[in-house]
């Protein structure tokens, strides 16, 4: 993913309603860091747009006329993994919240976020790692927990370093974090990470730390 | 007299209502970023806001006349 050495990261919003679409943008163009390079009302539009505009970064709503958020994810993350994708959601629909992560998204925010909230989400997810807002995490972990037909490949080949790594990830740590937290470097933490979604089948953070969660290597 | 679902209700209240007060949320932090930038500029975001919030009032006030005028009409 592009976005940082001075160039602002480019920004797609794609909401079906006008007027929050409207006062996202706004929020958005306050900030130096962002451009809004295009804005769909729905998730057709919303990949046509992402061919032409080739965004850093899509801000994906879910409820959408048409096409819907995670739909839209899917496709877009098979065609583009390296356009992040943020959902922007009114409401923490649970199932909903793990369709759209296995869809490829690499985070999700409220609506209700602050300005600094949605920057700092923005830049986590352009940056690689992925972002989750408490309260939805907690309600994806409730939504896990009546889950039980997923594929569970087997993560006993993780070595004990790579499990702490995990672990700290699906606390919702930075890379910085855990790179602090276990006084090591952030590339070597990049490197565990690279063989950690290798050994789990698993595409990017977010996916990483369903699986954590799911097969109980952290309390959240 | 048309009845109106709870589904319906609910949906028409997300699209409606609870959109534009998420709309109404994220200008508010806008207007308090720009209030240290633009203070000029702010105010015209304020006066912006102001207007929405009173569209919101309406649309709200008319589905609760609705809703009401239908108890009227069909009481259980």
């Amino acid at each position: 993913m592009s976005g940082p050495n001075g160039q602002p990261i480019r920004i797609l919003i794609a909401e079906d309603h006008a007027v929050v679409r409207q006062s996202v943008k706004v929020m958005l163009e306050l900030e130096p860091e962002f451009i809004v390079v295009g804005e769909a009302k729905d998730g057709q539009q919303a990949l046509d747009l992402a061919e032409q505009v080739d965004p850093d970064l899509v801000l994906m709503d879910i409820r959408m006329e048409g096409m819907d958020g995670v739909e839209a994810t899917r496709i877009l993350h098979q065609r583009s993994p390296s356009i992040g994708v943020l959902i922007l959601t009114g409401f923490g629909e649970d199932a909903v919240l793990v369709q759209a992560v296995e869809a490829g998204a690499h985070g999700f925010l409220l609506k209700d976020a602050s300005a600094e909230e949605l920057k700092k989400a923005i830049l986590r997810v352009v940056s690689g790692e992925s972002h989750m807002t408490p309260s939805l995490l907690r309600k994806l972990l409730d939504e896990l927990a009546t889950r039980e037909d997923m594929p569970h490949p087997p993560h006993s080949d993780l070595t004990p370093r790579e499990r702490e790594v995990l672990e700290a990830l699906a606390r919702g740590l930075s890379n910085e974090e855990i790179a602090s937290e276990l006084v090591i470097s952030e590339k070597t933490v990049k490197t565990h990470l690279g063989s950690i979604f290798g050994k789990l089948h698993v595409d990017g953070r977010a996916q990483a730390m369903l699986y954590a969660i799911r097969e109980g290597l952290v309390e959240v | 007299m048309p009845t109106i679902d709870p589904i319906t209700l609910a949906n028409e209240l997300h699209d409606g209502v609870i959109q534009e007060l998420s709309a109404l949320l994220l200008q508010l932090e806008t207007y308090q970023r720009r209030l240290e930038m633009d203070p000029e500029a702010a105010e015209a975001d304020l006066q912006r806001i102001k207007d929405q919030t009173r569209a919101s009032l309406n649309e709200l006030r008319k589905l609760v006349t609705r809703l009401r005028e239908m108890e009227k009409a069909s009481p259980l």
